[in-house]
């Protein structure tokens, strides 16, 4: 490679952003604008997140504004929520989460197998691009992939030989969607959070939720009225009362 | 709606989504006309940052037509078509007002370090991103900006991030006239900042990298002097020995952890994950840089540690500078330097890909295939 040196009278605005008082640089520490310097700013309003936010121990409260994507599901979700009790300067914390990921990968295939659909995974991985422009590289992948499955299966066809064994069939009793419907209070300054860990019980657990979300008072006092008791969520599953979080949690235990 | 859904590590598909709600009174539903794949989400494609979960939708750089404002906003209005920076910002908080907008205090619930992030895994918030046809905008009066109308969409969406974060690594860098820059990076970042640092009165630009053509690219782009560092032996020396053995007197990391270039880093960075990333193109930074110089970091590192040689940064008296950029601090400034012609960020698109086919864009682009450089989604069409 050549490299000629560049003239910098031809490039145009050349020096136009030089600033002596840049040093080392902006923004250095601009609080002159500033009344107070601790956590006093007026906030913004608080959203009302309806589904389960993991919150860093580092935050004394939760941000105003926060994002619902992909709330914790599942095993994954229990070892983020884990993770979650340790600080961000805690190396488990991430190691934790990064697990999680790991095993969420799993799961993400379950639930595509659930919902009736194959992933395509080597589309998904890009193959019709590899194809198109590196020919050479998918061959090669291809045939590392087939040799070493090639290998991994005669590895254990000459194991099962050797114990003499055909293995035991793992067929467990038929998965069926189950269906549970629970009242939670969701009011504009409170998200209540057992109803939101009653809710992630569920989800983890597999079922198809009905949330019918409280948004008053007045709605959760004649809730409350109608049904004897004193407290929310309310959690009902095939028509029979569980009652609330921890009775919730205990009925999964049981089975 | 069609979104990206990620699947894992190296898995990517587009899929139909729900659509985004208002859910907070300063939000706003954005309908997606340009939408960009970012060096840094290679990093979450690559399963490198951690709590990245299967589902989610990324994409941090976008723009697009407003389609609904919640009550609390009032600077945008239905139809207009704004460009939305990557950071989700208050514009209210301690940082916020420090024209820290990269480190927003009230827009990151699982993360004090770093402000909420579009499409950027829960450790930046849990945000689905811009790689959809829709997206959910927090604080709509605080980040977006209307595109002028003489401005090409194609820069607009670069200023999301690209040409921001690559002007601030040179803004960083504390560039006096006639410095020497080594840039570390030829991808679209590092070609920004290579650009930029004549901006600030550069004497010489150097760029480093291991992809020729991408090089090949800086040479005219930035314009840069540029040097493959797989036909080098030691680039610390080299850089010393271009530099009358004093050393460059400002470096900038626009590499992160996604490095080539050190067996032992990528096997205990990139593999193995003991450390967050493959560091080699700081190690690099801070011992090619000379005494009380400047080194000016904008790569993505993941939040654990990494192997650097601290001591040199010590016994050289440098000083680092670092920060996700700080968008909308800069877009008055980079918007009148493209309306005068004097950077020209959309010259960078090499691919111009349907929503459809996202899983060959990411592919592409993580591969280093076709030439690419940067590509840009049409979620909703051209």
């Amino acid at each position: 490679m050549t490299n000629a040196i560049v003239d910098t009278a031809a490039i145009p605005g050349w020096g136009i952003d030089a600033d002596p008082k840049n040093d080392p640089t902006y923004p250095m520490r601009h609080i002159e604008q500033q009344e107070t310097r601790g956590l006093t700013w007026k906030r913004p309003d608080q959203q009302q997140p309806d589904v389960e936010i993991l919150r860093s121990i580092e935050h004394n409260r939760l941000p105003a504004v926060v994002g619902t994507s992909t709330p914790p599901s599942g095993l994954s979700g229990t070892i983020r929520r884990y993770a979650f009790r340790r600080s961000e300067s805690d190396w488990w914390h991430w190691l934790l989460l990064m697990g999680a990921d790991r095993i969420n990968v799993v799961e993400g295939v379950v639930q595509d197998l659930a919902r009736g659909t194959l992933p395509n995974i080597p589309a998904e991985m890009g193959a019709r691009a590899e194809w198109r422009h590196n020919k050479k590289g998918l061959a090669t992948k291809i045939g590392v992939t087939l040799a070493l499955s090639a290998a991994a299966f005669a590895l254990l066809r000459s194991r099962k030989r050797a114990s003499g064994s055909d293995g035991v069939a793992l067929a467990g009793p038929e998965e069926q969607t189950r269906s549970a419907v629970l009242y939670r209070m969701v009011l504009p300054d409170h998200t209540c959070p057992f109803g939101v860990r009653a809710k992630a019980m569920l989800e983890a657990h597999g079922f198809e939720i009905d949330d019918r979300i409280l948004r008053t008072r007045e709605e959760v006092d004649a809730l409350e009225a109608e049904l004897g008791v004193d407290t929310t969520p309310q959690i009902f599953i095939a028509g029979e009362r569980i009652g609330g979080s921890d009775d919730l949690e205990r009925w999964l235990e049981q089975g | 709606m069609l979104a990206m859904n990620y699947r894992g590590p190296y898995r990517v598909r587009a899929d139909e989504r729900p659509m985004p709600t208002i859910q907070h009174p300063e939000d706003a539903i954005v309908r997606v006309t340009r939408s960009c794949i970012c060096g840094s989400d290679l990093h979450l494609y690559h399963g490198m940052v951690p709590d990245t979960r299967v589902g989610m939708t990324f994409g941090h750089e976008f723009c697009g037509i407003v389609e609904q404002v919640g009550p609390e906003v009032h600077n945008l209005k239905v139809g207009d078509h704004v460009l939305v920076p990557f950071n989700i910002a208050c514009g209210k908080c301690h940082f916020c007002q420090q024209g820290l907008f990269g480190n927003c205090h009230e827009s990151n619930a699982q993360a004090t370090a770093v402000g909420g992030i579009y499409g950027y895994s829960h450790t930046a918030g849990g945000y689905d991103g811009g790689q959809a046809q829709y997206v959910r905008v927090p604080y709509a009066d605080v980040g977006p900006m209307v595109i002028p109308d003489w401005m090409d969409p194609d820069d607009a969406v670069l200023l999301t991030d690209v040409v921001p974060t690559g002007y601030q690594a040179a803004e960083m860098g504390g560039i006096k006239q006639g410095d020497t820059v080594v840039v570390f990076g030829a991808g679209p970042v590092g070609l920004m900042a290579a650009r930029s640092a004549w901006l600030f009165g550069a004497g010489r630009v150097i760029v480093i990298d291991h992809l020729d053509y991408r090089l090949d690219f800086a040479r005219t782009f930035g314009p840069a002097e540029v040097y493959n560092f797989r036909e080098i032996d030691d680039v610390v020396v080299f850089l010393k020995k271009q530099t009358d053995s004093l050393g460059a007197d400002v470096c900038i990391d626009a590499v992160g952890g996604d490095a080539a270039g050190n067996k032992l880093q990528w096997l205990f960075g990139t593999k193995l994950k003991l450390e967050a990333g493959n560091s080699i193109a700081l190690h690099w930074a801070i011992n090619s840089v000379k005494k009380g110089g400047i080194v000016s970091i904008v790569g993505v590192y993941g939040p654990t540690g990494n192997m650097v040689p601290i001591g040199n940064v010590v016994n050289k008296g440098i000083t680092i500078r670092a920060n996700q950029a700080s968008v909308k601090r800069l877009l008055p400034k980079l918007v009148e330097h493209i309306r005068a012609g004097r950077i020209n960020p959309k010259a960078m698109i090499t691919h111009r890909v349907p929503l459809e086919d996202i899983a060959d864009a990411y592919h592409i682009f993580s591969a280093k295939l076709d030439g690419c450089i940067k590509p840009v989604l049409l979620p909703n069409g051209a």
